[in-house]
Formats: C-alpha cells, sequence, structure tokens
C-alpha cells in the first residue's frame, strides 16, 4: 500500500472512529437509561445518575414531535412598547419565561428569540398544556423579602427530619441511598449597599454556625438533613445530582411537612434559588435552598431602574444600580437600617434570584448590589429587577402538544421505516452490483453514522422531517453510487481494463455528482435560514447528509476500489 | 452481471410533443381542480386554528358519530372531524376553525388548551369506561399562520433562484432556466394531483414537496451534466437531437435504478410510516415518477427547441 493510500485510509478509520465515539454517549442513553421512570431513576447509585447526566448532554436530542412535549410561541403585545424598547421588553420577558420554565423541572427546555417580538418555548415531555400555560401566561411577581438566620434554618430543617422519621418506614424508598461525602466552597456573598457607599468594608458575611450533618447517610433520624451537603450564607447547599433536589422539591411540598415547618420557625417558608453553587470535581453543582420571610418588604412596583457598572473594590467584576420610587424609598431606607447584616432575597416568580447581605441602611432609594458577578450574571440580575414591573403582556399565537403516546409512536414507526427502507435499496445494490454494492453499502452505513454523528455533535434534534431530510441525502448518496458504478460498466463494455474503467467511472461521474449535491445543498441552505420548525429540522439532516454522502460516495468507496486495483491489474471486477 | 436494461436507443426528443401534450393535461386536470376546490386544503398551520387529535381505546371508525355528538353538545362546530387510522389504532382529529376555537370568553392567551380540555371533558363524559388521550394538539393564531404560508413560499423561491443561478453559472443560462421550469412542472402537478385527490397540506406536506424539489433538479442535472459532456466531445456533422438522445439513453439505466432504490425506501414508509408518513411518501411516489419523466420530457426538449430556434442545431458551441 503506498503513501497516499495509506493517508486516505487514516482519513477514513479517524472520521468513521470519531463518529462512533460522539455517537457512544446516545447508545448508552438510548439503551440503558431513555426508558426509566422517575422513580427508576432516583433507585439508580451516584455513579449511574452522574453516568447519566453526562450521557444525556451528549446524547442525540429529538424533536417534540418524537417524544412529546409542549411547544408555545408567546408574542409581546407591541402596543405599549416603543420600537427601541422592544428588544429590552424581550430580554426581560425571556428572563421572566426562564425562571418559570426551571420551575416545571423540564430536562431541557429551549427558550429562544423568534424575530424581534416573539418567543418560543419548548417543555420537551409536558403533557399538561393547561398547567403549564397557566403558568407561562401569568403577570411577573418581583418581591424583596428577608432570609431567615441560620437558627431558623437549623429549627426548620430538624422539624422535617422528624416529620419524615415518623414516616419513616412507608416514605423513605431511598434509604438505601446514601449521599457520598461531597465538599464545596462557597464564593464570597454578594452584599447590599448604598449606592454612595464605596468603602471597602469586608464583602465576605459568612455566617459561620453550626453546619448540619452533612456526610452522613440519608438515616431514619435525618432523612432531609442528609440530603444537602452545607449550611452557608443563610442558603442549604443540594446537589444538583438528578434526585436529591427532586427529593427535596417532594418533601417540601408535603402537607404535614409545611405544617411541621410553619409550627417551628412560624411565617416562613422554603424558597429555591437559581443561583448554582460552585461546582465539585465529580462536576455536580449545588441549588440553593433558602428559608424566606412569607411577608414581603417591597414588589417590583416600586422599582425604577437598575443599571449596571464596574465595580471599583473588585477590578473585573461588576456591580447593579438600582432606583426606587419614592414611597419604594421610605420603605427601603426603614428596612435596611433595622436589618443590616441580614440578607435580603430578590425574588421572582417565587424563585431567590439573588441574596444579598445589607451593608447599611440605604437612605435615598439609591442602591447596588455588589458581588463577584461577571457582566452577563450582573446583566441578569438588572433585568431581574427591571422585570418586576413588566411593561407588556403576552399572547400566545402558536401551540402545539404532542401526547407521549404519539410521540413514541412516530418515533418507533420513523425508525422502523427508515431502516426497511434503507435495508431494501442496500439490498438491491448488493443484488445488482454484487461485491461493488456491498461496497456502497460501506459508504451508506459509514454516511448514516457520521450524519448522526453530526446530529449529536452539532445538538440538532431529530424530527419526522429530520427523517425525511436524511431519507433525501440517502437516496442521493445511492444515486451518486449508482451513477459511478454505471459509468464504470459503460467503460467495461468499451473493453477498458478494469483500472481504467474505474478511474474513467469516477472521473466520469464527479461532476453530475457534485452539481447535483452542490444545487440541493444550496437549496438546503436557505431552507436553514428561512424556515422555521419543521422546515429547518428537514434542512439541518439535508445539509448534513448530503455533504457526508459527498465523502462517502467519492472518496470512501473510491478508496477501496483504488485498494483493489493498485496493486495488481484486476482482470474482472464484480460491479 | 445483473442488468436492468440493455443499451437503448429510444427517440425521446423526436417525441417531444407527445411528452407536451401529457404535461400540458395532466396540469390543467390539476389546476382545474386547484381552480373548482378554490385552492388547496391547508392544514391548521397555514389557516390558524385548532386541531385536536383524541384517541378513544376500544372505539371504532363508526363511533364517529358519537364524537361528532360530544364535541357538538360541548359548543363546539363539529363538522371537521376525521376518523385517522395509525397501524391498528383510531384515533379522531377534530379540526376547529379559529374563530370557533377563541370564543367569546377565551382570551388570545389561552388560545388552544381551553377548548381542547373543554373536548377531552365531552369526550370523558360520553364514553366513561374507555381510556380517552390526547394524542396531540395544535392550535395556532391567524397570524402565525399566514406567516408560515408567507415563509414557507419564500423559502422555495429564494432557494429556486440559487439553483437557477448556480445551473446558470455550471452550465449555460437556458440550462438553469430549463432546470427551475421542470421543477416548476413538477411541484404544479405534484400539487395537482395532491389537489385532486383533496389531501390536507401540512408542514411534513411542505417537507415532502422540498424533498421532491430536491430529487427533480438532482435528476436533471444528471442528465444535464451528461449532455454538457457529448456536447463537448461531439463529432462534426452531428446533430444535436441526436446528442441529446444519446446523453438521455446513456444515463438510462442509472435513471431506473435510482428511481427503483428511492422507490423501495417510499414504499417502505408507505407501508410501515403511519399516517403522517404515508401523505409525505405518496407525494415523494408522484414525485419522484413526474421529476423522472420531466427531466427527459420538459427539461432536455427545451434546451433542444431553443438551439433550433437560434438555429444553433447543427454548429452547437461546446458549453463549459
Amino acid at each position: 500500500m503506498d503513501r497516499n493510500l495509506t493517508a486516505r485510509l487514516i482519513v477514513i478509520l479517524l472520521v468513521a472512529g470519531a463518529s462512533l465515539f460522539l455517537l457512544y454517549p446516545s447508545y448508552r442513553y438510548f439503551t440503558k437509561y431513555r426508558n426509566l421512570t422517575t422513580e427508576q431513576i432516583s433507585a439508580l447509585s451516584e455513579t449511574d445518575r452522574r453516568d447519566m447526566r453526562s450521557v444525556l448532554d451528549k446524547s442525540m436530542k429529538l424533536g417534540l414531535d418524537l417524544q412529546g412535549g409542549m411547544h408555545v410561541v408567546m408574542e409581546l403585545d407591541r402596543g405599549m412598547v416603543r420600537d427601541s424598547d422592544a428588544h429590552d421588553a424581550q430580554d426581560r420577558v425571556m428572563e421572566i419565561l426562564s425562571t418559570r420554565v426551571d420551575q416545571f423541572g423540564v430536562t431541557e427546555p429551549t427558550i429562544a428569540r423568534q424575530g424581534n417580538d416573539r418567543i418560543l418555548i419548548q417543555l420537551p415531555g409536558v403533557d399538561d398544556p393547561e398547567r403549564a400555560k397557566g403558568l407561562l401566561g401569568d403577570v411577573a411577581q418581583l418581591e424583596f423579602r428577608l432570609v431567615r438566620e441560620a437558627q431558623d434554618i437549623v429549627k426548620a430543617v430538624q422539624a422535617i427530619d422528624a416529620v419524615l422519621a415518623a414516616k419513616a418506614p412507608t416514605t423513605n424508598p431511598e434509604s438505601a441511598n446514601p449521599p457520598g461525602s461531597q465538599s464545596l466552597s462557597v464564593p464570597p456573598a454578594d452584599s447590599l449597599a448604598a449606592a454612595a457607599d464605596t468603602s471597602g468594608t469586608a464583602a465576605v458575611d459568612s455566617l459561620h454556625l453550626p453546619e448540619l450533618p452533612s456526610t452522613t447517610p440519608e438515616k431514619p433520624d435525618n432523612p432531609f438533613s442528609s440530603l444537602f451537603v452545607q449550611l452557608q450564607f443563610g442558603a442549604l447547599y443540594v446537589p444538583d445530582d438528578g434526585f436529591r433536589v427532586q427529593r427535596v422539591r417532594e418533601i417540601l411540598a408535603d402537607s404535614e411537612v409545611r405544617a411541621a415547618v410553619a409550627a417551628a420557625v412560624p411565617r416562613s417558608e422554603f424558597m429555591w434559588s437559581s443561583e448554582k453553587g460552585p461546582r465539585t470535581a465529580d462536576g455536580v453543582s449545588a441549588r440553593l435552598l433558602y428559608l424566606v420571610n412569607t411577608e414581603k418588604e417591597l414588589t417590583g412596583e416600586s422599582l425604577e431602574d437598575a443599571s449596571i457598572g464596574p465595580d471599583p473594590d473588585r477590578p473585573g467584576s461588576m456591580l447593579i444600580d438600582f432606583r426606587l420610587n419614592r414611597r419604594g424609598a421610605r420603605t427601603f431606607s426603614r428596612l435596611t437600617a433595622d436589618n443590616v447584616g441580614k440578607q435580603l432575597c430578590i425574588i421572582l416568580d417565587g424563585v431567590v434570584k439573588s441574596a444579598p447581605s445589607i451593608r447599611n441602611r440605604i437612605p435615598n432609594g439609591q442602591g447596588q448590589i455588589s458581588g463577584s458577578f461577571t457582566d452577563e450574571e450582573a446583566r441578569d440580575l438588572a433585568i431581574v429587577l427591571r422585570a418586576g414591573a413588566l411593561p407588556v403582556s403576552l399572547n400566545i399565537v402558536e401551540e402545539r402538544t404532542i401526547g407521549p403516546t404519539l410521540g413514541s409512536d412516530s418515533l418507533r414507526r420513523g425508525l422502523v421505516a427508515g431502516l426497511v427502507g434503507l435495508g431494501l435499496s442496500v439490498g438491491f445494490l448488493i443484488v445488482y452490483y454484487q461485491f461493488s454494492g456491498v461496497v456502497a453499502a460501506l459508504g451508506l452505513t459509514l454516511n448514516l453514522i457520521i450524519t448522526l454523528a453530526a446530529m449529536a455533535t452539532l445538538g440538532a434534534a431529530l424530527s419526522l422531517p429530520g427523517i425525511a431530510g436524511m431519507v433525501l441525502a440517502v437516496a442521493m448518496a445511492v444515486d451518486a453510487n449508482v451513477l459511478i458504478f454505471e459509468r464504470i460498466r459503460e467503460e467495461l463494455r468499451k473493453a477498458k481494463t478494469v483500472n481504467a474503467a474505474v478511474e474513467a467511472g469516477y472521473k466520469g461521474a464527479l461532476s453530475a455528482i457534485v452539481d447535483s449535491n452542490l444545487t440541493t445543498l444550496f437549496a438546503g441552505v436557505v431552507l436553514l435560514y428561512y424556515g422555521t420548525g419543521p422546515v429547518k429540522g428537514f434542512a439541518v439532516t439535508l445539509c448534513i447528509g448530503i455533504t457526508t454522502s459527498m465523502f462517502t460516495a467519492l472518496f470512501v468507496t473510491r478508496f477501496v476500489f483504488d485498494l483493489l486495483t493498485r496493486k495488481r491489474r484486476l482482470q474482472k471486477l464484480s460491479i | 452481471m445483473l442488468v436492468l436494461i440493455k443499451e437503448t436507443n429510444f427517440d425521446f426528443i423526436g417525441r417531444r410533443k407527445v411528452g407536451f401534450i401529457i404535461s400540458v393535461v395532466t396540469l390543467l386536470i390539476g389546476l382545474g381542480s386547484l381552480a373548482v376546490r378554490g385552492g388547496l386544503r391547508l392544514g391548521v398551520e397555514f389557516t390558524g386554528g385548532v386541531q385536536v387529535d383524541v384517541q378513544i381505546d376500544g372505539t371504532t371508525a363508526t363511533d364517529i358519530t358519537s364524537v361528532r355528538d360530544a364535541v357538538g353538545g360541548a359548543g363546539y362546530d363539529n363538522r371537521n372531524i376525521q376518523a385517522v387510522r395509525q397501524g391498528s389504532r383510531i384515533s379522531f382529529l377534530i379540526h376547529l376553525p379559529n374563530t370557533e376555537a377563541v370564543g367569546a370568553t377565551a382570551t388570545p392567551s389561552t388560545l388552544g388548551s381551553t377548548s381542547s380540555d373543554a373536548i377531552l371533558q365531552a369526550l370523558r363524559a360520553r364514553f366513561p369506561n374507555q381510556t380517552v388521550t390526547l394524542l396531540s394538539l395544535e392550535s395556532i393564531g391567524p397570524k402565525v399562520g399566514s406567516e408560515l404560508r408567507g415563509a414557507a413560499v419564500q423559502a422555495m423561491l429564494l432557494s429556486i433562484l440559487l439553483i437557477l443561478l448556480y445551473i446558470a453559472w455550471r452550465f449555460e443560462w437556458l440550462f438553469g432556466v430549463a432546470t427551475v421550469t421542470a421543477l416548476a412542472h413538477d411541484l404544479l402537478l405534484t400539487l395537482g394531483l395532491f389537489s385532486l385527490f383533496n389531501k390536507e397540506v401540512t408542514l411534513s406536506i411542505v417537507a415532502a414537496f422540498l424533498t421532491l424539489a430536491g430529487y427533480s433538479v438532482n435528476d436533471t442535472i444528471v442528465i444535464f451534466d451528461r449532455i454538457r459532456e457529448e456536447l463537448r466531445l461531439k463529432q462534426r456533422r452531428e446533430s444535436v437531437d441526436r446528442i441529446f438522445n444519446g446523453a438521455i439513453n446513456k444515463t438510462l439505466s442509472r435513471t431506473l435504478l435510482t428511481s427503483v432504490t428511492t422507490m423501495l425506501v417510499l414504499i417502505s414508509l408507505l407501508i410501515y410510516g403511519g399516517d403522517v408518513i404515508q401523505d409525505f411518501a405518496w407525494v415523494l411516489a408522484i414525485g419522484i415518477i413526474v421529476g423522472t419523466y420531466s427531466s427527459i420530457f420538459v427539461a432536455s426538449p427545451m434546451v433542444i427547441q431553443w438551439y433550433h430556434r437560434t438555429s444553433k442545431a447543427d454548429t452547437p458551441r461546446p458549453t463549459s
């Protein structure tokens, strides 16, 4: 084998190897985890759950039409918004909507801008459209509440532990799952100060209080407290390992538990935060859970504006300036004077967005929130603050719900139909072209593997129109092979040698293949940019499929023939 | 060596008038059907409105009257309800026009699910012992409907323009025009037949037409590529008609083989695909026949006709 051939073999093996490697997570996900129920998932071991998350991340996504779920397009009512503010309004609405969608616990929600006055939301697996829409359509609620002191949190947690321990035999099936010992470090807490105050007072305001038992397995006597790793800065850290957060949610929803919390720490409730704790070595970050007052100190109506600027004390990080109206300023002045050192939660739609500690009194309604905010975090928080008084109302202009039954049915049918069709045409090629047909079949299989791997890597979801795009791409790949083989036969009839016929066959078919594939590719690219939803799904698989089919038809099969003809002069070719 | 067809020498170009008549007649039938029906039957995606697909265990297609009663009883338009077969399963497709679905009480922000919830309740009351499952719900505001329609048409036109430019660059202007004409011919003809069978245009049907467009262009280009090559190798005094015929005949076995393999895929889609995919496969099956035909009888004769008219027929320049 000469150097040229070796180089080509290496290219082919690299591409094939890389594709298989990229597809492996999808294979693992679909064979091992996809069909598990929530209960089965919570019964998985720690290692398995981590494995599931990592393969899910890299796995091929399915479109809503194949897995069921809800697709909603909401339109901003532009009546009240000036054009120049439209983008800003859209930002604020997106922030509100993502907060709400997070509450759903949907695995992979999509929230995307569409044009300049629409927002697309996709919730895979959601089969209660009414509830989902209620949540999406509500008016945003921004409020400020005080965080409870750590002693209160300890009291509440102990009360919950007591309730659960009493119910243990029936409600504690997870006791077989000891959480592994984790260590988390905590970033400096954010702080809240008057706008004028730029003195470099210590920003870190950690509450060094007795840590809760954290590394012990979930035992009958502390089933609840064993679910989180620590208590710091007024928040409980619950590892987001696909199980514990869910379990804590369930526990907190229990009516007996709620009653116990109310009895132990009156006028308080637990509230999740959208903030994430730092990641541990094994890639799990923690969700923060706060115990906050039930009464609100201030609502979004009091906020006039919020903007971001560089933090003079912390080079490279940003802070948020906000301004309250006169009534808000008066309330805020009293509130901050009385509660210096405590944390104040900024809550949007029932989710804590930030919980800075109050550093000093803020008399004039002009405050600053500082912490180690990146540009983006600061901007998001400013958007949250401004979302309080949302200037637009939202209309649902498009809604699709695919039930899970129909989704899985379509997936099964699409796969069976696609595979049988592929099998039939490959079978035909092999019968008709014999050995050369086998070579073509190899190329087609590789083509399919590369296409799927590219989709998994690009995060393009597979949908029914996507399967249609793949069918067209495969048909064109078959056509490319037919063109080449017919041309080789033609040359053989002219009594050329096998080597010359192969050479001339590929050369003669090249321009037709390139021209037809490129034309289709152009059309595909146009559709990719213009199309929405299904048309886009079609275009993505088509474009990927066409590109890979040119590679397999012109490069891979050619390599096999060259390998055969290079060394010796073939007398006959099975074609 | 297995050979489907031996070397052939049909006079396709000489019979182009026959092709012309077939095309015109079929186009007229299709367009006539379009005119009589007042346009295509557009799916809910394009018209706006609500479409609810419900499965009721243990029902057969004859239960549609009970479904109609239940929907009508809930106060909704029950004229447009279909029983749809998906393999062994029957489901009922309930269409509500936009005005009906939004109704007097519902605000636009509660568009579809209000009606679907009411309908599901009515059906559950009607079939108390069976499980009633919501298979899918689609609810499209009137504005979005017309936008989707516009976007689909725009995308189609823009891609046709690009195809035209590319082929004009790679071949000659005329070849581009002929390819696009053949493409338009295929799309219109299939659309006409689609209307004749009164099928509904949904987004997946749009995908099918896009696939058809791809196939049609591909097929034309393969033949044009061969014509371009033969023109380059042209002997003196050989007539253009002969060259075109030769090119078509030489690619004929490829044309048939590709059609057969693609048809095999489509047959599989028709058998196993379920309702949605079946309509898709239907469009493509028609499209492949029409697309193959038009490459030979529409695109190539157009170029020939032009050669004749500009009396290049005897002394054509080899094209690049």
